[in-house]
């Protein structure tokens, strides 16, 4: 078993340099990844379909081998020690696959065989949380009650690394909520949690740090707040009189972004306070803020041309 | 390992009751209609012997009507061999490659047990139903065949039994081993395997009456499955290198190939 010097003891995952090329295909689906992952820490891992997150987490559980680079999990070799390394890892799929005739408490009781036995009070109380259906032959349960079987399994055990693909997926939003609730109580115990999603408001929901991955490489690597401080909120202002695009384009704490009428679309320029102080001078009828803009500053890491 | 061969075991009972249960009925049939023919057996050995050495070869002997040779033609040769194939391809099929292209492979390779164990626990699991089966299978040969006298060596008949479902477990283990061994092989798996079965039965019996192909015949298992051999008590020993040397192939080359292979 080879250990690694992991000088920072909280470092639970490390992954340096990281490329996958699967067999057949020229371009890598991951490409010189790095990044870590603390005790305690939720790292969203943020892209499109296909940009290479289930590869970076199918790399990290030893489904398939990196074509170059290294990663290591609790000082652990991916490659060399998996099996160990596995005692304390929870998994869950993009798209979980559980055995349709059997039911979710049999599966359960399987699969805690096979991790070498859990705190079945644990298990319990996770079955009570999330309201889960266990004593159903699985085939018979909708996406997301079988969605709660998948969190169940990944969660079980008290992993003290949950890797997590979509795990909100088909999920109504007092489940969501009930999940995040779950993995803050993880967090706290020290667990480090890897969770891969598109959904930015996701992230921003449970996330301490996100990384933002395209074409198989990270564009961006930051706290929530950083990102949230980049973006530049938009504004929609409704002028009780018409005003016209020269005046706007005037003020320099204001950029216009459409003009119709007296309704305009306004991103400030530098900070809100500013922007404030130079929409005070018109009159106003009412003035609103955009919510989706953490979206939409991801969605540019996207509608720039493509990294390759 | 041992909650992996019970799980395996556990969710496929009924499927694996109904497979015993239509193998021992055939089975019985099958000795028992010999009280219909071991009276007539010498009138129906004369009428039949103008039977061409091309059919003959077909069910594996010419001596139609003598207990080793009925057995032999109506169950030993074809019939129960593919019965057992179908069923190890199909459980070959199920453990391996349906978990793997389901993805619930990958439900039990997040869990802390090594990709030997899980290749091991299967393949215990799969032997183990095959065994029972053809446990009952075997069980019911010999209580028949008591029941009707039948004049047959009763240590031929237990051999001919076992012999029988280790061939046939062969062609799973073949089929097993290309599923585990590589993403491009586990396609071809149980193709590969029917045409290595079916094929080699159909080349074999033909062999006989076409010269060219004896020697492509000996490259092939079915050659080796000596049913009228074995019947008489003696294990043909190509059969045994044959079984011997596939099981030990199929165990190197499936875990060199599993270890370390790209899942999904």
């Amino acid at each position: 078993m080879k250990v690694y010097n992991c000088t920072a003891m909280s470092v639970t995952l490390q992954i340096t340099n990281l490329t996958k090329t699967y067999k057949g295909s020229k371009e890598p689906a991951l490409s010189g990844l790095s990044l870590k992952v603390s005790e305690g820490e939720v790292y969203g891992f943020l892209g499109a379909n296909g940009a290479g997150k289930s590869t970076a987490i199918r790399t990290l559980l030893n489904f398939i081998q990196p074509t170059s680079g290294t990663a290591t999990i609790f000082g652990l070799d991916i490659v060399e020690d998996s099996v160990e390394i596995r005692k304390n890892i929870g998994y869950l799929s993009g798209d979980v696959a559980l055995y349709p005739k059997v039911t979710g408490a049999q599966l359960l009781d399987y699969l805690a065989k096979l991790q070498g036995g859990i705190d079945e009070k644990y298990l319990a109380k996770l079955i009570a949380r999330f309201d889960a259906q266990v004593h159903k032959p699985i085939a018979t349960l909708s996406k997301g009650n079988r969605q709660k079987i998948g969190i169940l399994q990944a969660l079980m055990h008290q992993p003290k690394l949950l890797v997590l693909d979509e795990p909100t997926s088909g999920l109504d939003p007092l489940m969501q909520e009930r999940f995040y609730e779950t993995i803050r109580e993880a967090k706290e115990n020290g667990a480090a949690v890897f969770l891969s999603s598109h959904s930015l408001p996701e992230a921003q929901h449970m996330c301490d740090r996100v990384g933002i991955i395209r074409d198989g490489k990270l564009l961006r690597e930051a706290s929530v707040a950083e990102l949230v401080a980049d973006v530049r909120p938009v504004f929609t202002a409704v002028f009780k009189k018409p005003v016209t695009k020269a005046v706007l384009t005037k003020q320099q704490a204001l950029e216009l972004l459409s003009l119709h009428g007296s309704s305009a679309r306004i991103r400030t320029v530098g900070t809100i306070n500013d922007a404030l102080k130079a929409l005070a001078t018109f009159d106003i009828a009412s003035l609103s803020i955009e919510n989706d803009q953490l979206e939409d500053q991801f969605m540019s890491y996207y509608e720039s041309e493509p990294t390759k | 390992m041992k909650a992996m061969i019970i799980w395996e075991l556990t969710r496929r009972r009924i499927a694996l009751m109904w497979w015993a249960i239509g193998i021992a009925a055939l089975v019985a049939l099958t000795v028992v209609a010999y009280v219909t023919v071991q009276d007539q057996a010498a009138e129906l050995e004369k009428a039949f012997g103008s039977i061409s050495s091309g059919a003959s070869s077909f069910v594996g002997t010419t001596d139609l009507f003598s207990p080793t040779g009925y057995l032999n033609s109506n169950l030993y040769y074809i019939t129960l061999p593919i019965l057992y194939i179908i069923l190890v391809l199909n459980l070959s099929s199920s453990l391996m490659n349906k978990e793997e292209s389901d993805t619930t492979l990958e439900l039990l390779l997040s869990r802390p047990i090594s990709r030997t164990r899980v290749l091991a626990a299967k393949s215990i699991a799969a032997m183990i139903a095959v065994v029972v089966i053809g446990s009952v299978a075997t069980i019911t040969a010999v209580v028949c065949a008591k029941l009707i006298a039948m004049n047959i060596s009763m240590a031929g008949l237990l051999l001919v039994n076992a012999a029988t479902i280790l061939f046939a477990a062969s062609f799973g283990a073949i089929s097993y081993t290309m599923s585990a061994a590589s993403q491009f092989t586990r396609r071809f798996a149980t193709l590969a395997a029917i045409l290595l079965s079916f094929g080699g039965y159909i080349v074999t019996s033909l062999a006989g009456n076409v010269s060219w192909l004896e020697i492509p015949a000996k490259l092939l298992p079915y050659h080796y499955f000596d049913t009228t051999q074995l019947m008489e008590g003696s294990i043909p020993l190509g059969l045994v290198i044959y079984i011997v040397g596939i099981f030990g192939l199929a165990k190197l080359i499936s875990y060199i190939g599993f270890r370390r292979r790209d899942i999904g």
